[in-house]
């Protein structure tokens, strides 16, 4: 059966600037937003762009990553002939393979695309936060019909030396390459999201492999080299919200702005929804003497204390005289009583007992790790 | 046949007058309850719980509200490829008038035989729909099969005075070996009766059995009130449900036994036993709780946005309370929009109300104003 378009959801990232909050789990597996994981925007754009043959390659940490998707139906991707599929390394007769890069994850599941036998591959990380019509995308590229379409994104110019920077012609035609320039003569980020003619993609990583085995990533080995060949490129401009939350202040950061109920996401907008797996807990208990402002909660909270420009995911619980300012409590934490938490990310099923104090300061966001006791030895020994 | 598997039936027949307008057009089991919740979650979670997959639903008239929420019951794990699954019979209403004009004197209980012994089971759990409870269904068949009787009917205890007032309501005589019968007349000294919630447990031989008398009797009416009237030729026991009850039967106990969710015991005792209530999820955005807002003594659901003021009211999903605005001891449906000003008192607003800028609607304590689905109020608008 032939298929218009694969997706391959680059999710095996360690997120190793994520500290705590990646210890033990992937980075698209952190959670974002009250409800989500990082990776749900993007499958929820699949979804919504009717991408449903989707690949999700892992590695790093994968069992949290494996149990949240599942078998895909939370963004309807448990379909009849189509769906996600997690993609894991594996060893074989020529021994283990670990994946050593982006294209080098592709290739090695070279079985699982060659299946589907798709006209196109998108390749996606499963690492950004952003809402894309992915169609709109590939229409751009059946017009053009390169070997490769790039997304890329306008970035302020004095910070362009973080990027790969697409040096593009007046037709959006990319001619050179730059990662991370230090003098920058564009403002094209590449997202790292790439649609290929999958032919030409197959024939360069499967001739590679034949000889020099030197196309482990797309950035640094594959672009280059379609460059080199004469293959052409374009980059595809996309100019709406997009976040890398690469560190624990832009994760922080990333969520401060996402309460506000007219952030450029829109997370309200029934045209793309976000889908996520979600377990049914009991409505938001807001107690007789509790305050929450400007602040977002989702199912099971339980808060008796005082809220003040926080995202709280499920299943929280502020006890009496505590206090939550400018921060993220991740699913299951519990907050005891007379707490008092400002500018920090308290992990999932982290435990701050009575009278503790979690502060951090808005340069310095302070973390508690998934499952942490913070306080409550003071208290038993007097 | 395993001779210990269980299949169940609810019956979702009943209706009261007294829950008009909140029942028009939909049974009570659909009645949203909780903030989040429909009446049938609560069965559908205690079934579940027990490991039973396959369900029948009978339902007065149409079962689309019911259909559009459970769907393929996949939440509640009944929707295996193998065994299983819910099994819907509509407009038992119509289908009671066509068989009492057309097919007198063959068999009325066909739909519930034919999908007794499609599921493979030995014995079958009786519900009736208008109950919000957590039942460990586990709990009853097991004294159903260490005090060996015919038929396991669960009761709970409540203070004598409700009975007489609401006339639905049946009460058991329950002697001190746990065996039950139906209670003719309560004695005046009486402080608690034991009413029966309509829930059996029994063999599916044994409720054939009862359907068959039933026909030859000319009985013809949902299986509840079937086993309810044949209770005195079989060997009853009693099993006493401690747990959180509630009957849907008008609209001040749905009032009422919603708003007692605010009270932390009630809510506790059943949203936090051991088993959780399953509903289906709907992917709603965190609710938002704005700078200016002031929540106290309150629920929600997710996907909310509150500008406003909402003290001691519960509110559903999707529901927007604009600045100025005031929502107390009310309960706000679904898709609620209460306009910048609205003051809302006593009012329940049922799915998708729109409340118009500034409008005062006001209920009393004694007398719950209840807006109907879909309904736009503007400053003219009269109940």
């Amino acid at each position: 059966m032939k298929t218009e378009i694969v997706a391959m959801i680059l999710a095996g990232g360690q997120g190793t600037r994520l500290g705590k909050l990646t210890r033990e789990t992937a980075k698209p597996a952190v959670p974002f937003g009250g409800r989500y994981r990082i990776i749900d925007f993007t499958l929820s754009n699949c979804t919504n762009s009717g991408i449903y043959n989707v690949g999700v390659v892992t590695q790093y940490q994968p069992l949290e990553l494996n149990e949240h998707i599942g078998n895909g139906a939370a963004w309807g991707l448990d379909r009849r002939n189509s769906g996600v599929k997690i993609l894991q390394p594996y060893s074989s007769a020529d021994g283990e393979k670990w994946f050593r890069g982006t294209a080098n994850a592709i290739y090695q599941n070279l079985a699982y695309i060659d299946s589907q036998n798709p006209e196109y591959v998108l390749i996606l990380s499963g690492d950004h936060i952003y809402k894309m019509d992915y169609m709109e995308m590939l229409e751009f590229h059946k017009e053009r019909n390169p070997a490769l379409t790039v997304a890329v994104i306008p970035v302020p110019i004095e910070e362009a030396s973080r990027f790969g920077i697409m040096n593009t012609d007046s037709t959006m035609r990319v001619i050179e390459f730059e990662e991370k320039p230090k003098e920058p003569k564009n403002n094209l980020a590449s997202m790292g999201i790439y649609i290929f003619n999958w032919p030409i993609l197959r024939r360069y990583l499967v001739e590679d492999q034949a000889k020099a085995r030197q196309l482990e990533d797309f950035g640094k080995h594959v672009i280059p080299s379609f460059l080199k060949n004469g293959e052409n490129i374009f980059a595809y401009s996309f100019d709406n919200y997009w976040k890398d939350v690469g560190t624990i202040e832009s994760l922080w950061e990333a969520n401060m702005d996402f309460i506000n109920p007219r952030h450029e996401l829109n997370i309200r907008d029934q045209s793309w929804r976000i889908y996520t797996k979600t377990i049914a807990l009991p409505p938001q208990f807001i107690t007789r003497k509790a305050k929450v402002k400007y602040s977002m909660l989702v199912d099971g909270c339980y808060i008796a204390g005082e809220v003040y420009h926080s995202i709280l995911s499920k299943d929280v619980k502020v006890g009496e005289g505590s206090k939550v300012t400018n921060s993220i409590v991740m699913a299951g934490a519990t907050i005891g009583k007379n707490v008092e938490v400002a500018y920090a990310i308290i992990g999932e099923n982290a435990h701050i007992a009575d009278n503790a104090q979690v502060i951090g300061t808005p340069d310095s966001i302070e973390v508690v790790g998934y499952s942490e006791v913070i306080g409550g030895l003071k208290d038993e020994e007097a | 046949m395993k001779r210990h598997k269980l299949c169940a039936i609810l019956n979702l027949s009943k209706n009261f007058e007294e829950l008009k307008p909140l029942n028009k057009n939909r049974p009570v089991a659909a009645l949203p309850f909780g903030c989040r919740y429909c009446i049938i979650d609560f069965m559908l979670s205690s079934i579940s719980h027990a490991g039973i997959d396959s369900v029948a639903l009978f339902i007065e008239k149409s079962g689309r509200s019911i259909y559009d929420h459970i769907r393929s019951a996949r939440e509640w794990d009944m929707d295996s490829a193998i065994t299983g699954g819910t099994f819907t019979f509509s407009q038992q209403r119509w289908k009671h008038r066509h068989f009492m004009e057309n097919n007198h004197g063959q068999d009325y209980y066909g739909d519930h035989r034919l999908f007794m012994k499609k599921s493979r089971a030995g014995y079958v759990v009786v519900m009736s729909g208008e109950y919000v409870l957590n039942l460990d269904i586990d709990a009853v068949v097991q004294h159903h099969f260490t005090t060996p009787a015919d038929i396991t009917v669960v009761y709970q205890n409540v203070p004598a005075e409700q009975f007489g007032k609401k006339a639905h309501l049946k009460f058991l005589e329950i002697d001190e070996k746990g065996v039950a019968t139906n209670l003719k007349e309560a004695a005046p000294e009486d402080k608690k009766l034991a009413m029966n919630t309509e829930i059996y447990i029994l063999k599916i031989d044994t409720l054939n059995e009862i359907m068959d008398r039933a026909n030859a009797d000319g009985v013809y009416a949902d299986v509840g009130e079937v086993l309810t009237a044949y209770l005195p030729m079989y060997h009853v026991n009693a099993f006493e449900y401690t747990g959180y009850l509630a009957g849907i039967d008008s609209v001040d106990a749905y009032y009422d036994r919603n708003m007692e969710m605010l009270e932390e015991a009630h809510f506790n005792s059943l949203f936090h036993s051991s088993k959780p209530v399953i509903t289906r999820s709907k992917n709603g955005a965190p609710t938002f709780y704005a700078e200016e807002s002031e929540v106290r003594e309150a629920q929600c659901a997710t996907g909310c946005e509150i500008y406003g003021k909402v003290y001691h009211s519960l509110l559903f999903r999707d529901v927007v309370v604009e600045q100025d605005a005031a929502v107390e001891n009310s309960i706000i449906f679904a898709g609620g929009k209460i306009g910048r000003g609205a003051k809302l008192d006593y009012v329940i607003l049922d799915k998708a109300v729109t409340v118009d800028e500034g409008v005062e609607l006001c209920g009393t304590r004694d007398a719950i104003l209840v807006v109907p689905k879909n309904t736009h109020v503007t400053k003219e608008w009269r109940p």
